[in-house]
């Protein structure tokens, strides 16, 4: 038998006929008619090759092992109307803007509606990559959008953020899976049984490593209570700093828990009210207890030691330590304190108030101006953001207007209260925020418009009702016309973003 | 009011993406002072952009043809400005409006320039027997030289197999530039592209080798073929011509006998090398369920002809060039203007498809890609495949990018899949479903 002809034709091809000549090739019997002369030169054996090359070509077979894909079932969301479609094609072409896909997904979830099929892959490529669209996009995906999510690695989370909170309960998971899998376990228990989820946790404790343990803290976070008070009492005193830490900051949030209770002592010691005046004593030493209690010893630079742990103190403490001295939270955000202690006791209640998301001392602290005027540290200005995000909703609307109205607010404030404030916002913010904008360009001191500005706008822009900021933008762009030609520019983005806001929400009408 | 076209329509317009982007920022009324549409004919979009002096620019398309004009200094062809105005159309945001004067001087003008080229052809005197002479000594002194060039291929191929072609993988470009340039040399273009792309081939990793010698093998057939081009029969020694690189001159094309038909843009790619834009408009005739592509070419910056549109249909009479197998056509007569396509046919089985594919190989080995339309569904997957309803496959090329949009338009239901099917499989065109033509 000879052997086939092509892989004779390619070892000789590779090697070079001058090293093995072309004549030592064999040419079946069925394969004579493709060299009829035999292969005698280095042309007969290309043209031999090329032969067999379109034979090969002309006779390609079909591929029957190749089994149909399942297809979607019946599309369960009625599509966004036409123009809005087109709309939506036009906005994942090239340069993507994140805020008015939000926009249109906001809007169409809120119509429960659906997109057209061939626009699921874009969008899933654009939630892969913006974590925050994620759940909008999963809501409008649909049934044929789970189908194809279901394809492809990068998707997974198409399925799972459809199914709004999915449950870990598989103890293999538990004894057996990676961090991430045995933290999620261990946060389903606790939401089903805190005390039984514990004694899962201080069973194996003692023989977990370090890592495993600081993620595991997380987990107690939810369902936290009193029967969690004697383990995390004893994690104090555990090997690891980021243990210890979660530990303190665990017992801080139960409250009437032992470690509240030092703390507070300690606290209530070092601030005292003499009339319409706060005195402030600093301590003495950082000793044991309060370094087991998560006091850091080695203060932060620029601050002294005494007063960095006056500060620590006072934050851990609970808001209700300072009932003792005989004030309203108001009246206490507001009176005057001995030794230019004032800053530092405000910042550490401020921090107090944002752990325990005390909403009486966060309104105080914020009417009283707390991170407002030239002097507020970068720290301040996160604090009161923080602050007026511990708020309910309704108050947080009516503290946003007054941070307005109020002189030397911060625009990073402003900016923060464009995410704070629950929307769809009332009239009355959207006009206060267009205000505070104008003030700042016509305050500012050379024709150029700070970056910080320029990123309000937009976040004004993106988050106030379409109907609303596009007659807004318009008629702040005609009362700062003249200023400079920066700010003119601008303005006349701010108006095309209002703009086309403004003709998605009509596209969905 | 006709039906706008859809964004992917205007996208196809567009000479490249930067102009898209562009006009994807222009795609909103705020950037325009006035703007409408005209019922006509022809069918007019216009508008006036607002740009950065003080006096707008003055853009208008004529959507019969389709044409375009813009007053701004952009030597891009469409410009943003006449993209951004399509965009605003498909999005439905261009109202109706009668044309202002400067629109109706436009179409005037133009009207008046196409009267006088007819005119111009009209009159055209014939060759005098020394211009004719002439030209047949052009002709003689080129084929000379083609032979020369081609000839000498033939001794380069074979010293290829003489000193082996192990290595090659690694030769680098220079390797199959040099032999290239000598075939541009030799005026034989055609074989220059195809000895180019042999270093691609080469460098292709697993299986290389085998590639390289069906290649080597199927061009050594080639100039084998030119050599006898005397002794062929007319259709082969055209295609044989075609492929070496002859120039056809569009009179000879034109002369063939016209193909009326409803002619299907299912298909439009460009690609770009080096400074050199070739866009591939693939057509199928619905009545006659013939194929053809249509190229058009632009170096860079130049305007590239954006008058077949995707997802289009056209009535119009075709022109094939001469050859065994007649697939590249010129658009000789437009009956009338373009329409929004529906779903294309006729549609094959993925064995029909094959049995076409393996005759026009029989009438032109030398064929490179083959249009199919087929019925089936895409299968995702380490290799992607095109499933008829008999289950039969086809593997599909996603070098350029897996169509994952595709599989979402179709939702696994059989849809009418058009490819160009090539060794390496078949690259995906377009689809429909949910009732309209998607792009790859």
């Amino acid at each position: 038998m000879t052997a086939a002809l092509w892989p004779q034709l390619v070892s000789t091809a590779l090697v070079g006929t001058q090293r093995r000549a072309a004549a030592t090739i064999t040419v079946p019997e069925a394969m004579a008619s493709l060299a009829s002369g035999g292969i005698a030169s280095d042309a007969d054996l290309l043209e031999t090759a090329g032969a067999l090359a379109l034979a090969r070509r002309a006779g390609v077979g079909v591929t029957t092992d190749v089994t149909s894909p399942v297809p979607s079932a019946a599309d369960d969301l009625p599509l966004a109307p036409t123009a809005a479609q087109r709309r939506l094609r036009l906005l994942l072409g090239t340069s993507v803007d994140a805020d008015l896909v939000e926009l249109w997904l906001t809007l169409a979830v809120e119509r429960g509606l659906g997109v057209p099929g061939r626009d699921l892959a874009n969008l899933f490529r654009l939630g892969r990559a913006n974590e925050r669209l994620r759940d909008l996009i999963a809501q409008v995906a649909g049934v044929r959008g789970a189908w194809l999510a279901a394809q492809h690695k990068d998707w997974v989370w198409v399925g799972t953020r459809r199914a709004a909170t999915i449950d870990v309960d598989d103890p293999a998971m538990w004894t057996e899976g990676a961090i991430a899998d045995r933290v999620a376990y261990l946060t389903t228990a606790r939401r089903r049984d805190p005390a039984e989820a514990l004694s899962s946790l201080t069973r194996v404790w003692s023989a977990e490593p370090p890592a495993e343990r600081i993620a595991m803290m997380a987990a107690l976070r939810v369902g936290l209570g009193p029967g969690d008070e004697e383990f995390l009492e004893a994690a104090l005193d555990d090997r690891r700093k980021e243990v210890r830490t979660a530990a303190a900051e665990l017992l801080g949030a139960l409250p009437g828990s032992a470690y509240e209770r030092r703390m507070a002592a300690r606290a209530a010691a070092l601030v005292s009210r003499t009339g319409k005046k706060l005195v402030v004593t600093l301590p003495e030493e950082c000793d044991a207890a309060m370094k087991r209690d998560g006091v850091e010893p080695k203060p932060r630079s620029g601050t002294g030691e005494r007063a960095w742990w006056f500060e620590q103190i006072v934050a851990a403490a609970p808001m209700s330590t300072w009932d003792g001295l005989d004030a309203t939270p108001g009246e206490l955000a507001t009176l005057k304190v001995a030794d230019d202690f004032g800053p530092t006791l405000r910042r550490a209640w401020a921090t107090a108030a944002v752990r325990t998301r005390d909403a009486i001392w966060a309104e105080a602290m914020l009417a009283a101006g707390f991170g407002t005027g030239s002097k507020a540290s970068y720290v301040d200005i996160e604090l009161a953001t923080s602050l007026h995000r511990v708020l309910p909703a309704d108050q947080a609307v009516d503290t946003a207007l007054a941070r307005l109205a109020m002189s030397g607010t911060q625009v990073a404030h402003a900016t923060a209260i464009v995410d704070i404030c629950p929307r769809p916002w009332p009239r009355p913010l959207t006009t206060a925020l267009f205000g505070f904008i104008e003030t700042e360009l016509r305050g500012a001191r050379n024709s150029y418009v700070p970056y910080q500005l320029r990123e309000l706008g937009q976040a004004v822009v993106n988050a106030a009702p379409p109907g609303d900021v596009a007659a807004d933008t318009a008629a702040l762009a005609a009362s700062l016309a003249d200023l400079s030609p920066h700010i003119t520019t601008l303005m006349e983005s701010l108006v095309t973003l209002a703009d086309t806001r403004y003709q998605i929400l009509q596209e969905f009408a | 009011m006709r039906e706008a076209w859809n964004s992917d329509q205007v996208a196809a317009l567009a000479p490249d993406s930067s102009s898209l982007s562009a006009a994807r920022g222009l795609a909103t009324p705020a950037k325009w002072v006035d703007r409408g549409a005209a019922d006509g004919p022809p069918g007019t979009l216009w508008g006036l952009a607002k740009g950065s002096g003080s006096k707008p620019y003055q853009t208008c398309v004529d959507l019969d043809e389709p044409a375009y004009r813009c007053s701004c200094p952009s030597r891009k062809f469409p410009c943003k400005h006449a993209l951004g105005l399509l965009l605003m159309w498909s999005a439905g945001s261009v109202p109706e409006a009668a044309n202002p004067t400067w629109v109706d001087e436009w179409h005037a003008n133009r009207a008046g320039r196409a009267a006088k080229a007819e005119a111009r052809r009209a009159n055209t005197e014939p060759q005098t027997e020394e211009q004719a002479k002439a030209a047949a000594k052009r002709a003689a002194q080129r084929e000379d030289r083609v032979t020369g060039g081609v000839a000498e291929l033939g001794q380069w191929l074979d010293d290829q197999v003489r000193n082996g072609i192990a290595g090659l993988d690694h030769a680098g470009y220079q390797h199959w530039d040099t032999a290239a340039a000598r075939l541009i040399d030799a005026q034989a273009p055609g074989l220059a592209r195809r000895v180019k792309a042999l270093a691609g081939v080469a460098s292709s990793r697993e299986g290389w080798d085998q590639r390289l010698l069906a290649d080597l093998g199927t061009l050594r057939l080639l100039t084998r073929a030119h050599a006898r081009l005397a002794e062929l029969p007319a259709d082969f020694a055209d295609t044989v011509r075609g492929h070496v690189g002859y120039p056809v001159s569009t009179d000879r094309v034109l002369a063939t006998a016209p193909v009326r038909d409803v002619w299907q843009i299912v298909g439009v790619q460009d690609e770009v090398e080096e400074r050199l834009t070739t866009r591939r408009a693939w057509l199928l005739g619905r009545d006659t369920g013939r194929s053809a592509l249509v190229l058009a070419f632009a170096v860079a910056g130049q305007a590239l002809a954006a008058d077949l549109v995707f997802g289009t249909n056209l009535d119009a009479d075709l022109c094939f060039y001469p050859g065994a197998t007649a697939l590249r056509a010129i658009v000789s007569t437009r009956h009338t203007a373009p329409t929004p396509g529906g779903s294309p046919g006729p549609a094959t089985t993925v064995r029909e498809a094959l049995s076409r594919h393996a005759d026009a190989v029989a009438a032109d080995p030398w064929l490179e890609s083959w249009p199919m339309l087929i019925d089936g569904v895409l299968a995702p997957g380490a290799t992607w495949h095109l499933i008829d309803r008999d289950g039969d496959a086809l593997p599909v090329r996603t070098r350029g990018g897996e169509p994952w949009h595709l599989i979402g338009a179709a939702a696994g239901r059989p849809a009418p899949i058009s490819g160009v099917w090539a060794p390496d499989g078949l690259q995906i065109l377009s689809a429909y479903a949910d009732g309209e033509l998607v792009q790859a």
